[in-house]
């Protein structure tokens, strides 16, 4: 198990923490979707587990061993892939490889083969690094996180700005890195990317956890939410009834979302629906979205770092 | 690890600079084309031995007497040359006007009269010149024309006095004869007179400038690792801010050597090839410069990595590396030689670490002074490296890299 207890952290100057108390546990082998909005504590989070910062109060174990004393004695069972494209633009592929391999001791020959084939990057070996796409990029940040095959891997935001295949090809590849029993911290502020890779989830916002818990435990958190597509729009008073019962909110494109409709009440919503001659598309009841859950623990406001 | 970790960043360093074409120039090519133009255009204006600058003048006879003969045939000496074509007062005006001629002597009519007759006479001779021309060459005519003109009472006064031998004695006088009276002795290497010459000048001179350099390659790749976050992951691998700094500080050391070597082949054969002196540099030398060498490079680095550690941008570098570096080049000695400041400016000189490099230099290629000579200038270079090192060392493990 990966733990975070009680974390705390505040930057010098700062008149609020960057993190208060946070606590939240990954099993090993596990991984867990970081959330947050901009200003969050995620970043410093990262850079506590990854020691670029020292946490101010509490600490971070992995087994019987803090994260700490797991780092100092061999560094490479943890390893950081950034937000940022962290190697050298005016290097090749490989020259990139060779450099993280070596400064980290690894041999580079047997990692070299594998992170190359598994980031399908053989093509572009000899090709400098600035010349890269962006998703070529992305891997190549990826390719160097695995070089020394940590066991534990803190990803942060590692698909911003590429386009769909390779979006679709890294998740699938992070998918992969959990099958094979590695324990992930994923964070990102794709929705969708942590409920296909993440079966753990914790919300942070304003340096503390606002919910932490397997990724089913998270969604059912909020209520279930009843969605309607009308081919009409809903009369005033229908509208005005649902609104007060259900606090039911307009969608763009004659959607209705009514979050307060319990299982038994969605045959009565239907047959309200119809008696006031409006005719339905599609009809949904069911657990909420991780998108829908994240805007209303964080209140939907908008955060400027 | 740590020997791994200091190799791979040591090869890193060197292919990341060997891609980078406008450091390379700014390394290389910025302080070779200096040493080059700055030897060339001081070339006679540093001369420190053989004919002197060789000054031109002209000479305006109105008396055309045998003393004003006597005069003209006086003023020709080996640092001042006479343009025999300009003899009238209009020539001369009009070529000094336009730059052509520095300096003419105007001899008036009576000239001879006077010179004979009027013991204390002033205003013998009009000496009209280009007011441009720098005080020191200005003295040095005038100081000439003043020995012509005694020299000439000198001979009319003998003639007076000793009609029948006095003639010869006269003939004997001139300011020529008078060069011996005076024994020079240099301190030092005899064979290199203080000052130094435009070549011995300006090839350690502007070497110094452009090891100092290293502060823009460097600030640079700092700011980019720091801002693509390879710093971050670097540190995040467990590499050490001593090892990340110890990893900038060989390949850059390694740098300057190679400019010292490529500076002072400028200096042996690339500047004769354009016309300029050779830099001599006896191999009994070759191991005092190689220790200067390595003083200064180290001073360099850990400035320019003190600097890379405070500043955040690249505005911010070019400000704190390259303008510190000119104020540094401008008050040590590098742009304007030291021996031409007054003394209340050379004092200032001393606080500058390129000074420092540029007298341990002279130490060894002017005065040939040993080890000892060396000495002072290198201690302050080692002891502004370690100051510069320790500040950088403390300043990153602070988070400033």
């Amino acid at each position: 198990m990966l733990r975070f207890e009680g974390i705390h952290f505040q930057y010098p100057g700062a008149s609020q923490p960057a993190l208060e108390g946070v606590t939240f546990a990954v099993p090993k082998g596990e991984a867990l979707g970081l959330l947050g909005p901009n200003g969050a504590g995620k970043t410093t989070l990262i850079s506590i587990a990854t020691g670029l910062l020292a946490e101010q109060g509490g600490q971070i174990t992995f087994g019987h061993e803090t994260l700490a004393a797991l780092r100092r004695h061999d560094p490479r069972r943890v390893a950081l892939v950034p937000q940022d494209n962290a190697f050298y633009p005016m290097l090749t592929v490989r020259e990139n490889l060779t450099f993280f391999a070596r400064v980290q001791g690894i041999p580079l020959k047997e990692r070299e083969a594998f992170v190359l084939t598994f980031t399908q990057l053989e093509a572009f070996v000899d090709r400098r690094a600035d010349q890269l796409s962006g998703g070529l990029k992305r891997r190549l940040n990826l390719a160097i996180g695995l070089l020394a095959d940590p066991e534990i891997l803190l990803l942060d935001e590692p698909t911003v700005g590429v386009d769909p295949q390779s979006r679709h090809f890294l998740l699938e590849a992070i998918r992969n890195l959990q099958r094979e029993g590695r324990t992930i911290i994923y964070t990102s502020h794709y929705m969708d990317e942590i409920e296909a890779i993440c079966g753990h989830v914790a919300i942070l916002d304003l340096g503390r956890v606002l919910v932490a818990g397997t990724l089913g435990d998270v969604l059912a958190s909020a209520p279930p939410v009843c969605t309607l597509r009308t081919k009409q729009t809903l009369p005033a008073a229908l509208a005005e009834s649902w609104r007060h019962r259900f606090d039911c909110e307009a969608l763009a494109g004659l959607r209705y979302r009514l979050p307060g409709v319990r299982m038994e009440e969605v045959n009565a919503v239907v047959t309200e629906a119809r008696a006031a001659g409006v005719e339905l598309d599609a009809w949904a009841w069911g657990q909420q979205h991780l998108d829908d859950v994240f805007m209303q623990l964080t209140h939907r406001n908008l955060r400027d770092e | 690890m740590k020997r791994s970790a200091l190799t791979a960043l040591w090869f890193k360093e060197w292919l990341a600079l060997s891609r980078d074409r406008f450091g390379l120039a700014t390394l290389f090519v910025m302080p070779a084309v200096f040493i080059l133009i700055m030897s060339l255009a001081l070339r006679d204006t540093l001369k420190t031995s053989g004919s002197g600058p060789q000054l031109r003048y002209a000479v305006v006879d109105l008396d055309d007497s045998m003393a004003s003969r006597e005069a003209v045939e006086l003023l020709a000496s080996p640092n001042f040359l006479p343009d025999a074509k300009v003899i009238t007062e209009a020539a001369v005006r009009e070529a000094i006007a336009s730059g052509r001629l520095p300096f003419a002597v105007i001899i008036p009519k009576g000239f001879e009269q006077r010179l004979t007759e009027e013991i204390g006479a002033t205003g013998l001779v009009t000496l009209r010149l280009d007011p441009t021309v720098a005080v020191l060459a200005r003295s040095a005519f005038r100081q000439h024309l003043l020995g012509v003109l005694g020299t000439l009472k000198a001979r009319n006064f003998l003639r007076t006095m000793d009609p029948m031998f006095g003639g010869a004695a006269a003939s004997a006088l001139n300011p020529q004869s008078l060069q011996g009276t005076v024994t020079e002795e240099s301190v030092g290497r005899v064979e290199h007179l203080a000052p130094p010459t435009a070549v011995q000048q300006n090839v350690p001179a502007w070497m110094i400038f452009g090891m100092f350099f290293v502060v823009m390659p460097i600030t640079a790749i700092f700011i980019t690792e720091r801002q693509n976050g390879t710093l971050q992951r670097q540190r995040s691998l467990g590499i050490g801010h001593g090892t990340l700094l110890l990893g900038k500080l060989v390949p850059f050391m390694g740098v300057n050597l190679i400019q010292t070597v490529l500076m002072l082949g400028v200096g042996v054969w690339v500047v004769p090839l354009f016309g300029g002196e050779s830099l001599a540099l006896p191999v009994a030398i070759w191991p005092l410069l190689a220790a200067v060498a390595l003083c200064l490079s180290l001073a360099a680095v850990s400035w320019a990595l003190l600097v890379a550690t405070l500043v955040r941008t690249t505005e911010q570098a070019t400000v704190m590396g390259g303008v510190g570096n000119i104020l540094m080049g401008a008050i040590g000695g590098i742009m304007v030689p030291r021996f031409v400041m007054p003394a209340e400016m050379r004092v200032w000189t001393n606080l500058s670490p390129m000074a420092w490099g540029l007298d341990a230099f002279h130490a060894v290629m002017l005065r040939g002074s040993g080890w000892m000579g060396l000495m002072p200038g290198a201690l302050r270079l080692l002891l502004f490296a370690g100051i510069a090192l320790t500040l950088a060392t403390w300043l990153a493990r602070r988070g400033r890299i």
